[in-house]
């Protein structure tokens, strides 16, 4: 059955490229020129999404009613999905118990593109990631114009693919601010805590100055910020500390053989 | 120190200050030699970069016409090989003073002589015929987009360069280290005795302590290349393995920065251990005040270097204000206790004034108002307005040239003289420092007005825009001139008096 | 006062006195006077200590005026600013490739920014490192910002001038370093 998801899976494979943990880097584009079609933030940055209601198991609501509580990390799944939409959300799910701040600066809405899905779908998605009933975590469906009105608004794209009966679609994470406008974009279904931690920010009202670009096989970055832990060491922050460790070290080492020879010799100190 | 009265005549015999050293014999007619050799070097390459300085210029001012790669290329071997040529005439002056209490290796510093030659061959043969011209800080990626101005060959002659030169200063470094650590221990060396108030004051001298704390600051800098050099062939050799830009950066900053710096301090250490005798005062003692700013600058010379990143907004912002606290921070303490003492041994001392005391006391002056620009400029908010203009270059070419190369020419200068043994004439002397230090004001001075008026910095011709920064090059090149015919003219003096030495020890 | 003059007169203030005190204390070398160390010392101490009250003095004045923001306001428009040997392109949509870099820098219709709105640059690089600057009509340097491969910088401006501003590239890329350029109108 398994095989059934490969072409999904290949489509994400190239989205993401989660190098060793705690690397930090986002999805790895491949490193060659973004092909068109995959969402990429700079298009969208600051556009507003439309609204749409949520429909949810206990209540009926709004994208813009549920922005006026804050701002919103926003995604789009659908829960026949045997590829990227699980895997992603396990994985915002652990960034976010990592990095913490859920419910106080912002809160995590789940949408399905699939007009098939209804609220019981999505409640049963939530119940298989753990996160049933969970106050901040928002699982909802809306209308199927509405559906056509998000996937544009934010460059996504749905490809249904017949043979495997899968929806071919990115993985795309959206910081959405109070004001309903795109703040940041992660691609990719393997959500890096720190790229995460600079969106969070973002959305709570931070600036950040700078951000790195998908990127191939990028080993040694330098610094990495976590939203409440600040600098996080790396590999590339750790090989900029060696030259330095290693001098004291070296230094130590000098002086003490130098001991010898100073008690030997009669001018010594 | 005894230092010889000295007459009221107009050309008196030099004072000794240098030659006492602890080596005995032949040993030490050969570390005398070779320390005279490699003095010679470098100030025989000393005109040549001069005369590429003066090129560009040429250039800049629309005066002369000449290929952007073949600019760019004086460029990058004036650059290296001005910070090349200082480091290893200040670590040949250090070597030498530092025989007067420990003992160098001979052998070694013979060693690094030659590995050096073979690496100014290779940055020659790399720049002008092979035309790499990436700056003297090769900047990731860089060296990786030639561009057709440039064949692999010519990379591969450059990072051999850095290799050879990297590796024989590194071992020079690690050897003169091993030489302090025979006789003082890490405790004496850097004055903790003294920083801890376990003792008043000590009588390790303060330039074994500036030089400890220089080459162990070095030793990081060198490392740092070691870490840029490897993970640049990580990425020429793998397939798929790219660096991370910042990283890059910073390493190569790091190490650039603490060369300069080191340099700097080891021209500092010969004031120290020098001056003092020039105005027949007793040696200067390691007390609080220099133990603690010395030790501060050993702590804070790996911080500062962040203050050439102000303009990568993907810095942290911590590090960036740290940078600007290190940056005043490493300056203003050496600066001052340097500056007081200098200043506090020539006032009231009726000192005569020669050549190389003359240099020795202007070097510090230029030392520190090179280290105010510096300082000026490694406030961020002036920074964003000041990086990579000229007022860069401006700044470090204040405290080398005007610096830390003033006082490198007195200590040859004074090496030559006692070698020799010939008079010394004070008032070619006075006039000839004049000419130097007239032709480096007025060359920094355009810099300076050129940075403040926007002018780029590593431009081969002036568009439109900073057109202004021609004329400031015009004016520029007259002071060149200057600085040309005092070196001229010092290189002759310098050059009559290790003819003399030579010719009275063959006798 | 542009930053640059403040910097200039400051340093060139520092570097008179310091001249001063240079030539002063070289004049005075001539007569033979007596200064007991206990005395330099207390005067070392104290220039120390000025010097350092004023470091202080300068960092609280001006750390907080370091050009990297802290607060996420919404910026009024958003331009793209991509370097490449030996170019600027300057647009308001990102572009991600060479193609859609070579389409601007060739075809592009210059930007125009509006006057007294917060406008935020997103810079950066196809190929080496780029300085990004700011150049305005009377060709003073304004500001700048790194534009680094493998990163987006983000530099944030309010122009108050009108008029046709000049993008110079402020970090060394090669040998057309000196030519390249980019421009905007703010009106």
């Amino acid at each position: 059955m398994r095989a059934r998801f490969f072409c999904t899976l290949t489509l994400i494979g190239c989205l993401t490229m989660p190098l060793a943990a705690g690397k930090g880097t986002s999805a790895g584009l491949a490193g060659q020129p973004l092909k068109p079609g995959i969402p990429r933030e700079d298009f969208y940055i600051f556009r507003k999404i439309p609204d749409a209601p949520v429909f949810t198991l206990e209540r009926q609501t709004s994208i813009y009613r549920l922005l006026e509580k804050g701002p919103l990390l926003f995604t789009l799944v659908y829960t026949r999905c045997n590829g990227v939409c699980y895997p992603m959300i396990r994985s915002l799910r652990s960034a976010v118990e990592r990095l913490g701040g859920l419910g106080t600066d912002y809160r995590i809405l789940v949408l399905s593109f699939d007009p098939r899905d209804e609220p019981e779908d999505m409640a049963a998605m939530a119940r298989v990631e753990g996160l049933s009933g969970h106050p901040h975590w928002i699982f909802g469906t809306t209308g199927p114009e509405n559906i056509r009105q998000l996937v544009a608004s934010v460059g996504y794209w749905r490809q249904p693919d017949s043979l495997k009966q899968q929806v071919n679609h990115p993985a795309v994470l959206i910081g959405l601010n109070r004001n309903g406008q795109i703040v940041r974009f992660l691609v990719g279904a393997s959500i890096a805590p720190a790229r995460l931690a600079e969106v969070i920010k973002e959305m709570r009202g931070e600036f950040v100055p700078s951000y790195p670009l998908p990127r191939k096989n990028v080993i040694f970055s330098c610094f990495q910020y976590q939203a409440d832990k600040g600098l996080k060491l790396n590999w590339g922050f750790a090989l900029l500390l060696m030259p330095g460790v290693v001098t004291l070290g070296g230094s130590l080492w000098i002086f003490h053989r130098g001991a010898h020879q100073r008690r030997s010799a009669p001018g010594g100190f | 120190m005894e230092a010889t009265t000295i007459q009221s005549t107009r050309q008196p015999e030099p004072i000794i200050l240098i030659q006492e050293t602890t080596l005995t014999g032949e040993e030490q007619a050969q570390f005398k030699k070779l320390t005279l050799v490699w003095l010679t070097t470098a100030l025989a390459l000393f005109p040549i970069l001069v005369i590429l300085g003066l090129l560009m210029r040429g250039s800049q001012a629309a005066i002369l016409k000449m290929s952007p790669e073949l600019f760019y290329a004086f460029m990058t071997l004036h650059g290296l090989g001005m910070v090349g040529i200082w480091y290893i005439a200040g670590m040949a002056g250090a070597g030498l003073l530092l025989s007067r209490y420990v003992r160098p290796s001979l052998a070694l510093s013979r060693g690094v002589f030659w590995a050096t030659l073979v690496a100014v061959v290779l940055l020659i043969v790399a720049t002008l015929i092979g035309k790499f011209i990436t700056g003297w800080y090769f900047l990731y990626p860089l060296p990786l987009y030639p561009a057709d101005v440039w064949k692999p060959w010519a990379t591969l002659a450059f990072f051999a360069f850095l290799t050879i030169a990297g590796v024989a200063w590194t071992l020079w470094t690690v050897d003169y280290l091993r030489a302090i650590a025979s006789r003082y221990s890490l405790k004496r060396a850097l004055a903790w005795d003294v920083l801890f108030k376990k003792v008043k004051e000590s009588d390790v001298p303060p330039m074994i302590l500036i030089l400890t704390v220089s080459l162990i600051s070095a030793l990081a800098g060198f490392l740092a290349a070691v870490v840029l050099i490897a993970l640049f062939a990580a990425e020429a050799l793998s397939s798929g393995f790219t660096n991370d830009a910042l990283l890059m950066k910073n390493l190569v900053f790091y190490f650039g920065h603490v060369l300069v710096n080191i340099t700097m301090y080891l021209g500092v250490a010969m004031v120290y251990e020098l001056f003092p005798a020039f105005a027949e005062k007793g040696k200067l003692t390691t007390k609080w005040m220099v133990a603690a700013a010395w030790n501060a600058s050993l702590l804070l010379v790996n911080l500062a270097y962040f203050h050439h990143l102000y303009m990568d907004f993907v810095q942290p912002g911590l590090l960036q204000k740290l940078g600007q606290i290190a940056s005043y921070l490493v300056s203003v303490p050496a600066g001052v206790v340097t500056i007081i003492s200098v200043l506090s041994l020539a006032f009231g001392s009726r000192m005569t004034w020669r050549l190389p005391s003359l240099l020795f006391f202007l070097g510090v002056m230029g030392w520190a108002i090179g280290g105010m620009a510096a300082v000026v400029d490694s406030t961020i908010v002036v920074n964003f307005r000041f990086h990579n203009t000229l007022w860069v270059p401006a700044h470090f070419h204040t405290y080398y040239l005007a610096g830390v190369v003033f006082m490198i020419l007195g200590f040859a200068f004074q090496y030559a003289a006692e070698l020799s043994g010939k008079a010394e004439n004070l008032r070619l002397g006075r006039w000839l420092t004049a000419l130097l230090t007239v032709g480096a004001y007025g060359f920094l001075s355009m810099f300076f007005y050129a940075g403040a008026h926007s002018v780029p910095r590593r431009y081969a011709v002036y568009p439109s825009e900073v057109h202004q920064g021609a004329g400031y090059a015009q004016v520029a090149i007259v002071f060149i001139l200057l600085i040309l015919t005092g070196v001229i003219i010092y290189l002759w003096e310098y050059g009559r008096r290790c003819v003399h030495a030579f010719s009275a020890h063959s006798h | 006062m542009p930053v640059q003059q403040i910097a200039f007169l400051v340093w060139l203030l520092f570097a008179i006195i310091i001249a001063a005190v240079f030539g002063i204390i070289g004049w005075r070398s001539r007569q033979k006077v007596d200064v007991s160390p206990a005395r330099v010392n207390r005067f070392r101490i104290l220039l120390l200590v000025i010097l350092l009250v004023l470091s202080v003095i300068f960092w609280a004045y001006t750390l907080p005026k370091v050009p990297y923001p802290t607060e996420a306001r919404q910026p009024d428009m958003v331009v793209f600013v991509t370097g490449k040997q030996f170019n600027f392109g300057i647009a308001t949509h990102p572009m991600p490739t060479e193609k859609e870099w070579e389409e601007v820098v060739n075809f592009g219709e210059p930007v125009v920014l509006p006057r007294n709105k917060l406008i935020e640059f997103r810079v950066t690089s196809l190929d080496v490192n780029h300085g990004f600057s700011l150049y305005d009509p009377d060709h003073l340097l304004i500001g700048q910002v790194q534009a680094m491969p493998g990163y987006m910088n983000r530099l944030r401006y309010r122009f108050t001038k009108p008029g046709e501003y000049t993008v110079l590239c402020l970090e060394y890329c090669g040998n057309g370093h000196h030519r390249m350029r980019g421009a905007f109108t703010v009106q």
